[in-house]
């Protein structure tokens, strides 16, 4: 296990950092929260962020905390989709470098796809207050669990074993139906 | 009011500046973004042109895989060339052809299976597989390469 600081690896996947941002931004517009400001990259920590209203609803919140799983796992499988046949399937000596960045750009966003942990706590921090019931406040609660459970691994490059299998998803599909 | 943050690798919040309190234009991106996402589908659709045949030969891998698996070394042979015909750089093909042919045991086929190894390093598994098959006198032309 080899370890190489996180604004590092942030600059190596910076698109996945800006698809990140776009896609809190992307579902707080969609939920009608008010976006006030958006950095979609920058060298420091936090690589990317998005300033936005308080959501008033737990589903507000839960679609602007959930965005980036969402928009970066569907990207993820529809832009590496072509480049994990010649590169990984295949293992082709030579291949274009077209493929090497979609594989780049994929992966990258992949990588990003977990909400982070400030993502969570602001989460959190609705669940605490609403007073919504019911299978709503229940997947919440689960998918904050989770997704803090994912962000701890990251340490152990689950974000970089997330993306590969999100990759390999469309391809399997295709070859075995 | 209160703001809140949602962020990507977050350890301190930013201080907001109150200049920076104007509502943004909702769905509306900078045209670098878009120039960003333009130049992705570009490459996305470029690539889909290869697809057909990369699904193809992709699919008769996996059929030479199962035919060598049960033992039909002559078919695995035949689908790991038609692998090749589509995609003439394909390393896994080129191994799995060279298996094969060395596995079905016809030494008219064995320069073929040498052939189709010029030029590529193996690593420690491929050669672990290759060198069960191969007959010891083509083993003389490998050699270590240095990691």
């Amino acid at each position: 296990m080899f370890f190489i600081p996180g604004w590092l690896i942030s600059l190596a996947t910076f698109p996945g950092v800006i698809v990140h941002e776009i896609a809190h931004r992307f579902f707080a517009d969609l939920a009608d929260v008010p976006v006030y400001k958006i950095c979609y990259f920058r060298v420091g920590n936090p690589a990317g962020y998005v300033i936005h209203q308080p959501a008033k609803t737990l589903r507000q919140s839960f679609l602007i905390s959930i965005g980036p799983l969402i928009v970066n796992t569907i990207l993820c499988a529809l832009i590496t989709f072509t480049a994990v046949f010649p590169i990984i399937y295949l293992d082709e000596q030579s291949y274009g470098g077209v493929f090497l960045l979609l594989a780049w750009v994929g992966y990258s966003i992949g990588m990003h796809a977990f909400p982070s942990n400030e993502d969570m706590n602001n989460f959190l921090a609705t669940v605490k207050n609403t007073k919504e019931r019911g299978l709503l406040l229940l997947a919440a609660k689960v998918s904050a669990l989770l997704l803090q459970l994912a962000n701890a691994l990251r340490f152990f490059w689950f974000d970089l074993i997330y993306a590969y299998a999100v990759s390999m998803i469309l391809p399997w599909f295709i070859l075995h139906f | 009011m209160q703001e809140v943050t949602s962020e990507t690798n977050v350890k301190n919040v930013t201080a907001i500046d109150q200049s920076e309190t104007a509502i943004l234009t909702a769905h509306k991106y900078p045209a670098w973004v878009k120039f960003f996402a333009f130049s992705i589908a570009i490459c996305i659709l470029y690539s889909l042109t290869f697809l057909p045949a990369y699904i193809g030969a992709a699919r008769g891998l996996k059929n030479a895989e199962a035919a060598y698996a049960q033992g039909q070394f002559q078919q695995a042979a035949i689908q790991y060339g038609y692998v090749l015909n589509a995609v003439p750089s394909s390393k896994k093909a080129k191994i799995g052809f060279a298996e094969a042919v060395f596995s079905n045991g016809n030494p008219d086929d064995f320069p073929l299976g040498i052939k189709a190894l010029q030029g590529i390093t193996l690593d420690t598994d491929s050669w672990t597989r290759l060198s069960k098959v191969m007959p010891s006198e083509y083993q003389q032309y490998f050699h270590d390469v240095p990691n």
